[in-house]
């Protein structure tokens, strides 16, 4: 009889052989192919048991081999974004001085006289046509430094070549 | 079983740990470009605006060598060498040497 799981299990007390045609043999029979029965039960049940924890060792590697794996994708991405960071800050480090400086001149130096000088030449193209269409030209992309005030005329012709429109 | 508990709880902690850093680096990342871009933009817009006001002025500059009355609007913004000095209040020279 092997040993079983169960701690509560006491086996049987040895009994003492019974006399052949015994009322108590066929309990005895009884008895003993019921403890043939739990034999097997528990050989079955000690089987199961070991596949089960198989699988449960099997399905804690997967679950930490999956851990390690993600583990690993994050180092990635974190040092991933940390280099791209480290290149734009860089980048912006390297830029922005420079950047700022044409940016603060232009907008302190340049543009109150950009739109001094677009004034002038609104005014100067009222009086004379035929600069009109040299300033219409301009128009686009300097649209923000042209007075919506002071159309100059609607004439929109190409820009000659030289910048000088031809003589009526 | 508490050791692989252990092992379970510390991948479990330095993916947490490794999830805030990436998070952290992302959104510093995110506003470092967002700068840069933001930067660049303004920046090839003042580049395009002085590529115009350039053509502008040789346009009046060339237009002014035919029409005198021009002239004088050129010269206070010091886009032709002129006589007379820049009035008040004008700055020295329209583009800058910068551009």
């Amino acid at each position: 009889m092997e040993p079983t799981d169960d701690p509560n299990f006491q086996p049987p007390p040895a009994s003492r052989p019974l006399e052949s045609g015994s009322p108590l043999e066929g309990v005895q029979k009884q008895l003993r192919e019921i403890q043939a029965r739990f034999q097997q039960f528990s050989v079955e049940v000690g089987a199961r048991l070991s596949i089960l924890e198989d699988h449960a060792v099997h399905q804690r590697k997967l679950v930490v081999g999956t851990q390690v794996t993600l583990l690993f994708l994050l180092l990635g991405i974190c040092l991933f974004v940390g280099v791209q960071m480290r290149t734009v800050r860089a980048q912006l480090n390297m830029q922005r001085p420079a950047m700022v400086q044409v940016i603060q001149q232009f907008e302190g130096k340049v543009e109150p006289n950009l739109e001094r000088l677009i004034s002038q030449l609104q005014d100067f193209a009222a009086l004379h046509p035929d600069f009109a269409p040299i300033l219409e030209w301009h128009r686009p992309a300097l649209a923000p430094y042209f007075s919506s005030l002071r159309p100059v005329l609607d004439v929109p012709s190409p820009m000659p070549a030289n910048g000088v429109p031809a003589a009526p | 079983m508490p050791r692989s508990n252990l092992l379970t709880a510390a991948l479990v902690g330095t993916m947490l740990c490794l999830a805030l850093t990436a998070s952290l680096l992302s959104v510093r990342y995110y506003f470092s470009l967002k700068e840069l871009q933001k930067l660049q933009g303004r920046y090839y817009a003042v580049n395009r605006t002085m590529t115009a006001v350039r053509s502008l002025a040789t346009s009046c500059v060339r237009y002014g060598q035919s029409h005198p009355d021009l002239l004088p609007v050129l010269r206070e913004f010091q886009l032709v060498p002129g006589t007379n000095a820049a009035p008040a209040g004008v700055d020295a020279g329209l583009l800058p040497d910068s551009f």
